[in-house]
């Protein structure tokens, strides 16, 4: 019977910070009246350090509001989770990439939709923006995930080796103020990287968890094309903000970029937007365009991942050059009507963070 | 997006749960490690949707939760008190356990 009114009493006493009381939770380890005298052990597992007694006074407070019991005697006891419990990873966790304000990666179902040439003209453009808007330089990482076929470093002209720093870090590579990880800074040209799986994954972690990004305003992730090892490990390594799907015109990229960036909606990742990369060829002695792949595929995309289109890219040699010669078209010809396309995709994309 | 938790703890036997809307929900041990998604709970499906591999759903009286980890922006993966640790468990599916928990 008494133990029953001390049971009833705690039954109205909810765990801080949840609407279920400490009775259910299965905590209590005794709870007995003696005259007017009530005991209670509750044993916990927190490591918050106020818990204990915040807990201890809300206890006292129900049990004394009764008119049977005139004393208590509660105690809290703290059994420590085990040694490698979750706090403890929960601070290792917060440690990847904690000095990285933003992070976006680019994405696409499709291969060869110009992923990557995106990926390194929007970063450019980006750390134009933000210097200008700042007016001190931006810190601005790009990542490049294609460990099987890396073009970044190609495209930004970055082809020293990086350097170690310690026994497990190391130090991206700089070009045009943009910092720089990718495979194909590690192996050289003429190796090919032939892995299973898990060795992307493992590649892709460390990329986050042991290259020294620094502190960064953004950091942008190039992917490889579909829905595999390197888009999931991403996701499960890293908290991102976002995602921006890049497609062609034709039917053929585009229904697969709704594929691909669907797996970022069950990953619970926003999809930020869909940039048209190769929307039209321009003529400009006549000033025609061509839509050599189609029209629309861009906006048709963003319409049914209900998000927003960012803009589109024209074919245009320059842009190709710019790849080949490692000199991203935006940094070459800022005057460009493509760098010009490509700076107002970026500004959609700050606009978004 | 789906509304994400905002705070997550082991209490006593129970995983709890709180959400960005302020509503919580409380899961226990034996339940999640029943319906832990892992392959080697449920087993790995081929190309003509033959399942090899897996458990049969039996019940674990006596299981505990040690601890868990954050997996990306999208789920957790829990580390049991029988060594069992390949399930991760998104908030979708969290949800849809403790609505049959009930």
């Amino acid at each position: 019977m008494s133990q029953e009114l001390v049971n009833n009493l705690l039954k109205q006493v909810n765990y801080p910070g949840f609407s279920r009381d400490i009775v259910s939770f299965g905590l209590i380890q005794e709870a007995k009246l003696e005259g007017k005298k009530a005991f209670v052990k509750v044993e916990i597992t927190s490591t918050d350090p106020t818990l204990p007694n915040t807990l201890k006074g809300e206890i006292n407070r129900v049990l004394l509001n009764n008119d049977s019991i005139d004393e208590t005697d509660v105690r809290i006891l703290v059994k420590k989770p085990s040694a490698t419990n979750s706090t403890q990873q929960a601070n290792t966790e917060e440690t990847v990439l904690q000095n990285v304000k933003h992070i976006i990666a680019i994405a696409s179902g499709k291969g060869g939709v110009g992923k990557s040439t995106t990926a390194v003209n929007l970063a450019c453009a980006i750390e134009k923006i933000l210097s200008e808007k700042t007016e001190r330089t931006a810190n601005i990482g790009l990542m490049d995930c294609d460990v099987y076929g890396p073009s970044i470093p190609l495209l930004i002209g970055a082809s020293e080796k990086p350097h170690t720093i310690s026994e497990n870090l190391i130090a991206p590579v700089e070009s045009f103020g943009i910092k720089v990880m990718s495979m194909g800074l590690l192996v050289d040209e003429e190796t090919p990287v032939v892995w299973r799986g898990p060795m992307v994954m493992k590649t892709i972690q460390q990329f986050a968890n042991n290259v020294e990004w620094g502190d960064l305003d953004l950091l942008i992730v190039d992917l490889p094309p579909g829905t595999g090892d390197a888009q999931l490990s991403l996701a499960q390594t890293l908290p991102l903000d976002g995602v921006i799907i890049v497609t062609t015109p034709q039917k053929a990229a585009f229904d697969v970029a709704r594929r691909g960036a669907r797996m970022f909606e069950k990953v619970n990742v926003p999809i930020l937007g869909v940039v048209e990369n190769m929307s039209f060829l321009l003529n400009e002695e006549i000033n025609e365009k061509s839509y050599l792949f189609g029209q629309g595929g861009g906006p048709k995309t963003a319409h049914a991942l209900s998000t927003a289109f960012l803009g589109e890219i024209p074919i245009e040699q320059e842009i190709r050059l710019g790849g080949d010669n490692g000199i991203p078209i935006v940094i070459s010809n800022p005057e460009h009507f493509a760098s010009k396309a490509i700076r107002e995709i970026g500004d959609r994309v700050l606009s978004l963070l | 997006m789906i509304n994400i938790p905002t705070n997550i703890e082991i209490i006593g036997n129970s995983l709890a749960i709180k959400w960005g809307d302020g509503e919580d929900i409380f899961l226990e041990a034996n339940h999640l490690r029943k319906h832990s998604p892992s392959a080697e709970n449920k087993g790995e499906s081929d190309i003509f949707g033959n399942i090899s591999g897996g458990q049969k759903k039996i019940e674990y009286e006596q299981i505990s939760l040690i601890k868990f980890f954050r997996i990306g922006n999208y789920a957790i993966r829990i580390h049991f008190s029988d060594g069992h640790s390949t399930g991760i468990f998104s908030w979708e599916y969290l949800k849809k356990l403790s609505e049959e928990q009930d």
